[in-house]
């Protein structure tokens, strides 16, 4: 009997027969954050993995046939991540040839996508030098597949399965508060951005996230203590600001600012156009009109200019609010006009000195 | 006392910014719903549509690397070398190259081109062959 045609022919209150109980976990599941389900008959293997996922900080339940994964599953499931070997088979004991090819492994992770389509589940597949050779129907292409028995790809996958949860947990104010956060930063490097926008910001430092778990030269890991927002947050500011620093450096030009004509269209070198060696010099005119841009913008709104002035000026928000005789309303409200406007929309930009 | 200044200026925007920035992230859900709706667009539609960016950057690498695979390439998925083009990597085994930029979600290079030139020796699976 297939797994599918039996967890389509067992309800779930009532467990298969000759199974064995279920491993006791080697951490109370309750008492962590993060849980795991290994299913694998390999004894050495099943150690080493739980051990890998014992130090990432799961709470580990292992089991030694796809029965009794999905026995457990359905007893304790959903896990954070469920690592599954290709090659473990249906029943454990002595009924098994250890010579038989076992690949029941699959068929455990698509039973498991069925009870939950969200569940992470990572195939590994030890036996293989890489995924393309391990057979598997078209609708398990998506489930990883690991090839290489090192703790930096689990970190990896398990990385991708914790980031992929995260994503999936944010509220709709977590989401819009992180497109505002990015849209600020992408306004405040200007040409800096150099076309890229809050997406670019957003995506990069998803990466970014994904491979910090073992990348800490290219990477941004992502400390569990820390909440996603937050931490993705940090990784869009330190990206904005490489970005704005990048470009700083190379001081790079589009073609269409290189090029210099005159009045009777003759085009001239473009040496003449690259900034000169006293480069303070050109940023200070481009930064002082940037400034008054931008106070420009709220020449009418009294409480915009006097929130504007003192973060100019380096104050705190209470420094702010006593300096200019502003209540926590006030303050609040001004600084929610100079959001939208720097931001370029019209809401939150009717109520100006109120 | 120029250079002081200059330094000053140069921070000014980035300083007023980041204090912008701070502040959403501060903000109540109930303050951050009411101010970041665009005129005319539906909330739950614009956050779906972040949560639909991130998840999209989060598939595009596997995606990437399932097609290297699929192909007979072998990279170390956690080394991707950054630079301003976007992100490269190599095989392991034939040395061949692909990279691939965020903005347009597009992977190009040799080993997108052809199948790994070193791999055919790897075609039986290790236990099968044992």
């Amino acid at each position: 009997m297939g797994l599918l045609s039996f967890i389509h022919n067992t309800p779930p209150s009532q467990p298969a027969q000759n199974l064995e109980p279920p491993a006791p976990p080697t951490r109370s599941i309750n008492a962590s954050p993060k849980s795991a389900l290994v299913v694998e008959n390999d004894g050495c293997l099943s150690k080493f993995l739980s051990r890998c996922l014992k130090d990432e900080g799961y709470a580990i339940r292992t089991a030694s046939s796809t029965e009794e994964g999905l026995r457990l599953y359905r007893d304790f499931g959903p896990f954070n991540v469920v690592l599954i070997n290709y090659c473990v088979p249906q029943r454990s004991g002595h009924g098994i040839d250890p010579l038989a090819p076992q690949t029941r492994g699959i068929e455990l992770a698509l039973a498991i996508r069925e009870i939950d389509s969200f569940q992470g589940i990572i195939v590994t597949a030890f036996a293989f030098k890489t995924a393309a050779e391990v057979p598997r129907p078209p609708e398990a292409m998506h489930i990883p597949i690991l090839v290489d028995c090192s703790v930096l790809q689990l970190r990896g996958s398990l990385e991708k399965i914790e980031v992929d949860r995260a994503i999936k947990a944010l509220t709709s104010a977590d989401l819009l508060r992180l497109r505002q956060f990015a849209k600020l930063l992408v306004r405040g490097i200007g040409r800096a951005a150099r076309g890229r926008d809050w997406e670019d910001l957003l995506e990069e430092a998803l990466y970014r996230t994904l491979i910090g778990a073992s990348d800490t030269q290219n990477g941004r890991h992502w400390n569990r203590k820390v909440p996603f927002v937050q931490h993705l947050a940090g990784v869009i500011r330190s990206i904005a600001s490489v970005w704005k620093r990048q470009f700083r450096e190379n001081e790079t030009y589009l073609v269409s600012e290189l090029a210099v004509y005159d009045s009777e269209g003759q085009e001239h070198s473009p040496i003449d156009n690259v900034s000169s060696g006293c480069v303070p010099a050109d940023r200070r005119l481009v930064e002082k009109s940037e400034e008054e841009r931008v106070f420009a913008l709220f020449g009418d709104d009294a409480g915009a200019s006097q929130v504007l002035r003192g973060i100019v000026d380096g104050l705190k928000k209470n420094d702010i609010k006593l300096a200019y005789g502003l209540d926590e309303k006030k303050y609040l409200a001004a600084m929610r006009r100079i959001r939208a406007k720097l931001l370029g929309r019209k809401r939150g930009g009717n109520d100006n000195g109120r | 006392m120029i250079m002081a200044d200059d330094k000053r200026r140069e921070g000014i925007l980035e300083n007023v910014v980041g204090h912008l920035a701070d502040s959403v992230l501060a903000l109540p859900d109930e303050s951050i719903l009411a101010e970041a709706g665009e005129p005319g667009s539906d909330l739950y539609e614009d956050a779906e549509h972040v949560r639909l960016v991130l998840s999209e950057a989060s598939q595009l690498l596997e995606d990437v690397t399932r097609r290297l695979s699929n192909m007979g390439h072998t990279i170390n998925s956690n080394y991707w070398r950054r630079d301003h083009a976007g992100f490269h990597t190599k095989c392991l085994n034939c040395g061949s190259s692909v990279s691939f930029t965020m903005a347009t979600r597009e992977a190009q290079g040799g080993a997108l081109n052809a199948p790994c030139s070193a791999s055919n020796w790897h075609k039986i699976p290790r236990r099968a062959s044992l």
